[in-house]
């Protein structure tokens, strides 16, 4: 992945630490430091012709506004929003400013350091929620959250035109390879949370409900704080689930009628409250969301429990701390770790809602007579649409987190995304599908990539989350595409299968649609459609097309 | 408590100029050890082992056991250079 970095002042200690947490980057600086605003402002200056995915601007305040007026300083975010708007290839990470007034002044005066900093800040936070491209690097926080003495360096600085002390330029890389998992999305999915000495206090089956720690005021507070945190994160799209050693109904009673429980039964999406082991009931959550286990993190206070759990299978365990008044800490040392968002979509909010469904779902499909009769009684509605800039977020967290029904395994950058979108020789589609339990959401994706001049068109690729599995709405989906290209003249459509360790439940669904394969080279699938056949696809959701 | 001092200087160091070092390698004897690196041990050096160099010694310093004059203990006076 190519990643440029920018700055006023020497961030080469920056660079040296970021290649060191993560070598395969591509990292574009500039070989001068003051030559930044002429990389932002030059068409063809070296960072443009770098191209860079991600762009990280990292300004020092102090410096920045020295000898400007105001009007000048953020005169600069207007540069840089133009600068965003013309490279639409590229996401950029603006800093806050943190800017550290050493000037002598009389006690009453506030400085125009504080309102400078304060007005740019709030500006770019402004930026980054009119810009889906725009995030904000949040180098005032890691300031406060370290110290100014300690990030930093007067010596380098006058030595060197480093700002940062060698522990502040560390700090700055972590930010930076944070930023860039979460861009990737290779975020975790699912939080497993054990109960006692985790979400409260005390083993509930000794002490009892009552005397349970957690509450609003000293000790007990420290998990209740710990319960808001995790709710944050479910809040941001993390699944919640409860793998305990307790009585199941002791446990239903302390989120009954226990007045301090943040979290509510609905916050979780699978519970495994039983005397068990623990590997046994991960393993089970993890099937019954339909997830692969190192989606998972493991979080238990008892490192007898860890060790097992770490031991036999693929997930996460963090260590938990030793000292729970470092609990709030913990809880962000998860997020940035494992779960960290930039901005949150509709599928994060909803994603819990949708796994309850499911369930309810998945209740009425065992009560139903047959299959046909479940999926008539489901009421499905499908909207495809071709895709549009609204959905290239989506399409590409499609292409890299759907791992089983994911037909040629091709992940995509948004950057990647966008360039199909631009390239008349592609068509992409996106559909998504609701019923009487709720929406479900965008849940289907193809790229189609055409030759006009011969007739042909192929599946580049074609997705579907495993939410929808099982309901033919991928034949469905992909019978609309070929009475699409059926009106536009095409005669001949192609499709792939790649196999890969997750997606075998994709490998014979051409065949099943009636595709001829034309060539098998270990194990990949090379298939091919006359337009012409007929072709019946089953059906069971309406389907409305928007343009 | 001094051993320990070495130890850790030898680490930054080794770290720093991405290769085999002893109190005796010189600054002027290997291409690693450039304006950046030095100013980088510098930093490490105060940063993680409580040394502390002032910014006339910087460039004082010829090979890596001269950090070893700013300890804590003439901190204040520093030290001159040979």
């Amino acid at each position: 992945m190519r990643v440029a970095l920018l700055s006023n002042v020497n961030i080469r200690a920056v660079c040296d630490e970021l290649r060191k947490i993560n070598g395969d980057l591509e990292l574009y600086v500039p070989d001068g430091y003051g030559l930044w605003m002429q990389e932002l402002l030059g068409d063809n200056s070296p960072l443009v012709n770098f191209s860079p995915e991600l762009l990280f601007l990292i300004l020092d305040g102090s410096e920045l506004i020295r000898g400007l007026s105001e009007g000048e300083v953020l005169g600069i975010l207007d540069t840089i929003r133009s600068f965003v708007d013309k490279h639409t290839y590229l996401h950029l990470f603006v800093s806050e400013l943190d800017v550290w007034c050493r000037e002598i002044l009389p006690n009453d005066v506030l400085s125009r350091g504080r309102l400078l900093e304060w007005e740019w800040n709030r500006r770019i936070y402004e930026l980054s929620g009119q810009r889906e491209r725009v995030h904000v690097f949040k180098l005032k926080e890691l300031i406060e959250r370290e110290g100014r003495k300690a990030f930093y360096s007067d010596k380098l600085w006058y030595l060197g035109g480093i700002r940062y002390s060698s522990y502040g330029s560390n700090v700055i890389a972590h930010e930076i390879d944070v930023l860039i998992r979460s861009y990737k999305r290779s975020r975790k999915k699912v939080l497993v949370l054990d109960l006692d000495n985790t979400l409260w206090g005390g083993v509930l089956g000794e002490v009892g409900l009552d005397d349970i720690e957690l509450s609003d005021v000293k000790e007990g507070s420290r998990y209740k704080d710990f319960q808001r945190r995790v709710k944050e994160l479910k809040d941001l799209g993390v699944l919640l689930a409860i793998c305990s050693k307790n009585n199941e109904s002791e446990v239903m009673e302390v989120f009954e009628r226990h007045e301090h429980m943040v979290l509510k039964r609905e916050d979780f999406v699978a519970m495994r409250i039983n005397w068990e082991g623990k590997v046994r009931n991960i393993e089970e959550i993890a099937s019954e969301l339909n997830l692969a286990l190192d989606s998972l993190v493991f979080v238990d206070d008892s490192p007898v429990e860890r060790e097992l759990v770490k031991r036999s299978l693929p997930c996460e365990v963090p260590e938990f701390p030793s000292d729970t008044s470092k609990l709030n800490d913990f809880a962000w040392d998860l997020y940035k770790r494992y779960f960290y968002v930039l901005k949150v979509s509709f599928e994060d909010v909803k994603r819990t809602e949708m796994y309850l469904q499911e369930k309810e779902r998945e209740r009425l499909r065992r009560e139903a007579v047959s299959l046909e009769d479940y999926l008539r009684s489901l009421g499905m509605r499908m909207k495809i649409k071709r895709l549009e800039e609204g959905d290239v977020r989506r399409a590409a967290e499609l292409t890299q987190r759907t791992n089983q029904f994911n037909l040629t395994n091709l992940r995509l950058t948004e950057a990647q995304v966008r360039e199909r979108l631009s390239n008349p020789t592609y068509s992409a589609y996106i559909a998504s599908v609701e019923d009487r339990f709720g929406d479900n959401g965008k849940v289907l994706l193809a790229f189609v990539r055409k030759d006009v001049v011969n007739g042909i068109a192929e599946f580049e690729n074609l997705l579907m989350s495993c939410r929808v599995f099982g309901r033919y709405l991928e034949d469905q989906f992909v019978g609309f595409i070929e009475d699409e290209l059926a009106e536009e003249g095409f005669k001949l459509i192609k499709a792939r299968y790649v196999p890969t360790a997750r997606n075998k439940p994709a490998e014979d669904f051409f065949d099943r649609l009636g595709y001829k394969v034309v060539l098998l080279e270990g194990g990949e699938k090379l298939y091919e459609l006359a337009l012409k056949d007929s072709r019946e696809r089953k059906a069971f959701a309406d389907i409305e097309y928007e343009g | 408590m001094f051993e320990r001092l070495e130890e850790g200087l030898l680490n930054i160091a080794s770290e720093v100029l991405k290769r085999d070092v002893d109190l005796d390698t010189k600054r002027e004897d290997i291409s690693e050890w450039d304006s950046f690196a030095h100013l980088m041990l510098v930093a490490r050096v105060e940063e993680e082992l409580g040394l502390i160099v002032p910014l006339e010694e910087v460039s004082n310093i010829r090979c890596l056991a001269d950090f070893l004059r700013y300890t804590g203990r003439n901190r204040d006076e520093g030290s001159s250079s040979v």
